[in-house]
């Protein structure tokens, strides 16, 4: 089949899917009513499931590139958006939040958002800074050094959840699950503006990703200019994924798999690549978490959860059937 | 015009390569070779910008390789390396091929009909046009090879450099690269620069041979004179036998 056709196969599905998301759920909505201000139906469809809906995209979308980036720069086709220890050190600023007791609410944008993002900003720099000792950049040691960074701090977590109190301990638990359940309205504008800038800086990088999935020396011969390339969506890729971290918890599958599905599905070149993984990871997200709403209606999943559980068999399947990867 | 001077380079304190300097000619076809570990594929590396020197200087036309802007050192010499690594991306033929045109396209990165012509014409160059739609992944090795260096021609550079390129291939495809490459350089008139253990193929190709051991440059001689001065005995430590062969030279270890 052509790869246009496929694209738009690709995306007439994904908005099919965006589209009905916002009408399932826990609770049934009288959809007469939805447009009367005031009304459960109308705070249920806009305030809940809309918002929601618009989060799931945004961290599916994000999660989804940022996979596709990291696997390009390295090389490396299990590497994730979670790899380089953004996410851990993200989840451990949210801990040291938790447990320094100063929150309101857990979920409060300015605490946990700013702790977490703190965190995540910190396990950046600290991999990066790592890698570039030896005054050139070496992706294995970036590779080497977040994978290092990230035991270390779930570690550190692991020790304050040991020593914290039940309930503290319990709302670590909760953040390390990685759920879209909580996004604020404040989360999603944040994560709506730096989900704009971010695609257009990877899609600006579109050729170069290209080359460099192939491999450094031939991209030092083609005139790919790496050591920039690679500085700019490192950091990119890894200010998303704090933001992202910071208002949902870390959340897996996405990040690895969708851009293999793509690829093997529709095309390798990043072109056509980085739209379509951007738009499946969204409406991935979308499908998981409205499966997290009902399956055990009325109680809610956390949407990491049902992503690795839809994801992981499904992903085998076409490992199996595709061998392209 | 590549010249070399005085060039060095270590990893850890250990000399892989000791003051080299050469100069090779546009046109020239020169086969670097050498025991395993001469510092063969360093110095290619160096030539093409990917590694760079200690000390000493890398000069095309006279001008450093440093001091090009990327995309311009691009489009004077091109790379060709030993095998690529598949596991992420896997493009179509002619998808491939196109990153070759990486310093010639504009911000982003549209291929005009004129880029896809000269795409067409060097996958046609080097036999692989049918193969165009099809997947790198599901190719032989030698198709493989051919797809890597229409990519490099790509780039239209009149330098080609090549890093041990028919190392793993059966002799009836090592053959036919080996050709594709003789045609290169005396039909279009590329500069062919490759790392090569083939001699007998060096010697076809009538190429200068760049002899290296242990880090330094130890000669640097025509196909002729490596033949009747017995360079080969002196560079591997081993005794060959030197045949005339229907008018080719020959040569086996003995």
């Amino acid at each position: 089949m052509k790869t246009n056709i496929k694209l738009l196969i690709l995306i007439i599905i994904c908005f099919l899917i965006i589209i009905i998301s916002p009408f399932i759920g826990a609770n049934n909505i009288n959809y007469a009513n939805i447009f009367t201000k005031g009304s459960v139906d109308n705070f249920i469809f806009f305030s809940s499931r809309l918002q929601r809906l618009l989060a799931d995209i945004l961290t599916g979308g994000i999660l989804a590139l940022s996979g596709l980036v990291f696997q390009s720069i390295f090389k490396n086709p299990i590497a994730t958006p979670y790899t380089l220890g953004v996410a851990s050190g993200a989840s451990l600023g949210a801990a040291l939040f938790v447990i320094s007791g100063s929150y309101s609410s857990m979920f409060s944008f300015f605490g946990s958002t700013f702790f977490a993002m703190a965190g995540g900003i910190f396990s950046i720099l600290l991999v990066y800074g790592i890698s570039s000792i030896k005054g050139r950049l070496h992706t294995n040691t970036l590779l080497l050094a977040g994978v290092a960074i990230n035991f270390f701090s779930s570690a550190l977590i692991m020790f304050i959840q040991y020593f914290a109190n039940p309930e503290k301990s319990y709302k670590i638990t909760r953040y390390m699950i990685g759920s879209t359940a909580n996004i604020t309205l404040e989360n999603i504008i944040l994560m709506l503006i730096v989900a704009f800038i971010f695609f257009i800086v990877v899609y600006s990088f579109h050729k170069e990703l290209d080359i460099l999935a192939i491999g450094a020396p031939v991209a030092h011969s083609r005139g790919v200019n790496i050591t920039f390339t690679i500085t700019i969506l490192y950091f990119t890729v890894s200010l998303a994924i704090a933001v992202v971290t910071a208002a949902a918890g870390p959340i897996g599958f996405v990040g690895m798999m969708i851009p293999h599905i793509i690829r093997i599905l529709i095309s390798s070149l990043n072109k056509i690549l980085i739209p379509a993984t951007f738009l499946a990871g969204g409406a991935f997200l979308s499908i998981c978490d409205s499966a997290a709403r009902v399956i055990t209606a009325p109680a809610e999943l956390p949407v990491a959860i049902i992503t690795s559980l839809l994801g992981a068999p499904f992903f085998i399947y076409l490992i199996v059937k595709g061998n392209k990867i | 015009m590549i010249s070399v001077d005085n060039i060095s380079y270590s990893v850890k304190n250990k000399k892989i390569l000791d003051d080299i300097s050469f100069t090779i000619n546009h046109g020239e076809m020169v086969s670097i070779i050498g025991p395993n570990g001469a510092g063969k594929s360093t110095l290619v590396k160096l030539m093409v910008g990917i590694l760079k020197q200690d000390t000493g200087n890398i000069s095309i036309y006279g001008k450093d390789i440093h001091q090009y802007k990327k995309k311009d050192r691009a489009k004077l010499i091109s790379y060709v390396p030993q095998e690529y690594n598949f596991a992420v991306a896997d493009l179509t033929v002619e998808e491939f091929t196109a990153t070759g045109r990486y310093p010639y396209l504009d911000y982003f990165g549209t291929i005009t009909k004129n880029q896809m012509e000269k795409i067409h014409y060097y996958l046609d160059l080097t036999n692989i046009y049918h193969l165009k739609d099809r997947y790198i992944s599901s190719l032989s090795g030698g198709e493989k090879q051919r797809v890597s260096i229409a990519s490099a021609l790509a780039q239209e550079a009149e330098f080609i450099v090549l890093d041990e390129v028919s190392s793993n291939l059966d002799p009836k495809t090592k053959h036919d690269i080996n050709n594709l490459l003789i045609n290169l350089n005396q039909e279009k008139y590329y500069s062919i620069i490759t790392v090569s253990h083939d001699l007998n193929y060096c010697i076809e190709a009538q190429s200068k041979f760049l002899c290296m051991k242990n880090g330094r440059l130890f000669s640097y001689k025509t196909h002729k004179e490596m033949f009747e001065e017995k360079i080969f005995d002196s560079l591997f430590n081993m005794e060959f036998s030197y045949i005339n062969l229907e008018n080719k030279g020959v040569i086996i270890p003995k």
